[in-house]
């Protein structure tokens, strides 16, 4: 069916992304806001806003309810649900289905599978991909304790319903092992309303890799090259490459390989990643997850294919056959993305809601800016801190690196504190610039000296 | 002892579970206040007009950014606060305001009688329309009591979240 108008299900920047993408494909946009975000940029720019719920997320936007009535109410025919709230709930794509709305993303059916961690690592298994020395789900501690004697110290305990770092636990020795594992199915039993808990070994050096992958309702599917996002903060992401330059060739294309074969799979349609571990030291990788939506950080891959990934889920939804064959997918230069968020890098990243008394964007050739701020915006405390995403493109890694600083040392925020500047520290290191960097880094390696380091 | 930044998370969460209109803390000094309107609650100070640049700001001053959502009221709604429940207009009028998007529905059923017609008198814990999100029906009530001026939206119209459904004339 031809799409004539979307209901934009999430706030921020990438309801802001969504409706530029609607725009360019000549699609009508309305924008569902809490009552904290009447007056946000996507409300805004978007052609319509519909107030849906209180500033409380839970009534407003994880309420699939009144979202689904939202699209009905104001005649949208299809529901992008962004990243993040209800992006990743079969319940969602269901509710769209039952009330002849078009989801714009996998079927619930794909959600569910590749969601479930445990299922999507005994499918990835299934097919001969490596996931790495851990277990399959858990039993109870006593299993745990086993399990993990066989593989060796460390070991990390995962969530089967976690994810983006949520729900992991690092055990060192096996003494701690039963205590972790009942706080841990715990956690995860309060946060999910799901206690199966895996592990894995932990590697010291690793580095986190994904593949984009696009997939249409005709059995086309394609991946759109590999990112690098190893610059992570207990498990956030701060900084994002593509291509992951550092990994050897060969891993490179064993793994968009595997990501294409795992989406095949799971009958994936829509834009999806898959994401790996590579061992640097030892030259191995393993599969760590699906993630069944769009990603924070896909324009590094747009930036390097010069394809539109928001624009191509919209493509999808309406039945449209991908946009390029395999042999299309070129990447031409390297991207480089940092998330700047309200937080304060000097009092543990605490997130600063408030008033932005001033926003400047820079400007220059291959630099990308996507945001919701403006000057005058008040950022409220119900949400997550990220102001902006800062892209740069150059013909080389170094290139894009230099454009990005040179783009952060000229990006204004006044009001509240940001990591901005020490992004722009990151950017500058000597174990960064020479790829040296991994997982673990800014954690063990970059902060400790950062925070010693006089405030710039 | 004073108030970390994860405190102040816990009781702006506790505060948005329960019913209560408003809530005003003081301890050594440090003042919080939670209001649903926006407007200051009685008794507290009114609060700092904006946050000053950040970086020295210590975590309680967060809590003033509660009372922000008024600020960015509807136009369509003058000085209504969220959320279902009447409360009164700059004219002294009464106006009850939709809990949820969804669709408005005046009768429990169609063909039934209204819930409620202009020039009736409700009191508070009247039913005085559905608002339905997918099947859900949500009965609203009157929170408040007066006689109905008149009805805002057309049976089976589509509602955002705070638009007024009615306006009503406070019993005198």
């Amino acid at each position: 069916m031809t799409l004539r108008q979307v209901l934009v299900a999430n706030r921020g920047e990438i309801a802001v992304r969504v409706v530029r993408a609607c725009a360019d494909e000549g699609l009508r946009s309305v924008v569902a806001v809490s009552e904290a975000d009447r007056e946000s940029r996507a409300a805004l720019v978007a052609d319509r806003a519909v107030c849906i719920g209180p500033a409380s997320a839970t009534d407003s936007y994880l309420d699939i309810g009144r979202v689904v009535a939202a699209a009905l109410g104001t005649g949208c025919d299809a529901v992008h649900p962004g990243y993040g709230f209800l992006a990743e709930r079969p319940e969602l794509a269901e509710a769209c289905a039952e009330h002849g709305l078009v989801f714009v993303g996998p079927p619930a059916d794909a959600i569910r599978r590749g969601g479930d961690k445990a299922v999507a690592r005994e499918l990835a298994e299934s097919l001969g991909i490596p996931v790495g020395e851990g277990s399959d789900t858990l039993a109870d501690a006593v299993q745990a304790r086993a399990v993990a004697d066989g593989i060796g110290y460390p070991v990390v305990l995962k969530a089967a319903a976690g994810g983006g770092g949520r729900g992991m636990v690092r055990v060192d020795s096996g003494e701690q092992l039963s205590e972790a594992f009942g706080r841990a199915t715990h956690e995860a039993q309060q946060a999910f309303g799901d206690g199966r808990m895996y592990l894995e070994r932990f590697i010291t050096r690793a580095r986190h890799v994904e593949v984009q992958v696009l997939a249409d309702h005709h059995g086309g599917i394609v991946h759109l090259g590999e990112r690098d996002c190893s610059t992570q903060r207990r498990y956030q992401k701060l900084i994002e490459e593509a291509p992951a330059r550092a990994v050897p060739e060969e891993i490179r294309r064993d793994l968009c390989a595997a990501a294409v074969e795992l989406c095949r799979a799971l009958d994936y349609v829509g834009a999806g990643t898959v994401e790996f571990v590579v061992d640097v030291d030892r030259g191995i990788w393993s599969f760590l997850e699906v993630n069944t939506r769009v990603q924070v950080e896909h324009p590094v891959t747009e930036m390097v294919t010069g394809i539109d990934i928001v624009r191509a889920q919209l493509a999808i939804a309406g039945g449209d056959r991908l946009p390029v064959r395999q042999s299309d997918v070129v990447l031409r230069g390297h991207a480089v993305e940092v998330r700047v968020n309200a937080e304060d890098p000097r009092q543990d990243f605490a997130p600063v809601p408030g008033l932005v008394s001033r926003w400047v964007e820079p400007v220059g050739g291959g630099l990308r800016i996507d945001t919701h701020v403006f000057g005058g915006y008040r950022i409220p405390p119900h949400y997550d801190s990220l102001l902006a995403k800062v892209i740069a493109h150059g013909p080389d890694r170094e290139a894009a690196l230099d454009r990005l600083d040179r783009g952060l040392a000229h990006l204004v925020i006044e009001g509240v504190p940001t990591t901005a500047e020490l992004l722009r520290a990151v950017l500058g290191a000597e174990e960064f610039r020479a790829e040296r960097h991994h997982t673990r880094w800014i954690e063990q390696e970059f902060l400790p000296e950062w925070r010693g380091a006089p405030a710039a | 002892m004073s108030l970390t930044p994860e405190d102040v998370q816990s009781l702006i969460a506790a505060f948005e579970a329960s019913e209560w209109d408003e809530m005003t803390l003081s301890i050594d000094g440090t003042q919080l206040a939670l209001s649903r309107s926006g407007r200051p609650p009685a008794g507290a100070a009114a609060p700092p007009p904006a946050r000053p640049a950040a970086p020295d700001a210590p975590g309680p001053e967060r809590p003033a950014l509660p009372s922000e959502p008024a600020r960015t009221a509807p136009a369509a709604a003058p000085g209504v606060p969220a959320g279902a429940g009447g409360s009164a207009g700059a004219d002294g009028a009464l106006r009850i305001t939709a809990p949820s998007v969804g669709l408005f529905w005046r009768s429990p059923q169609p063909g039934a009688p209204h819930f409620v017609d202009a020039g009736q008198t409700v009191g508070p814990d009247d039913t005085v329309c559905i608002v339905e999100v997918m099947k859900l029906m949500n009965h609203v009530k009157a929170g408040v009591a007066g006689v109905v001026r008149s009805v805002e939206v057309e049976n089976g119209a589509m509602v955002e979240h705070g638009q007024v459904l009615f306006v009503l004339d406070p019993v005198s």
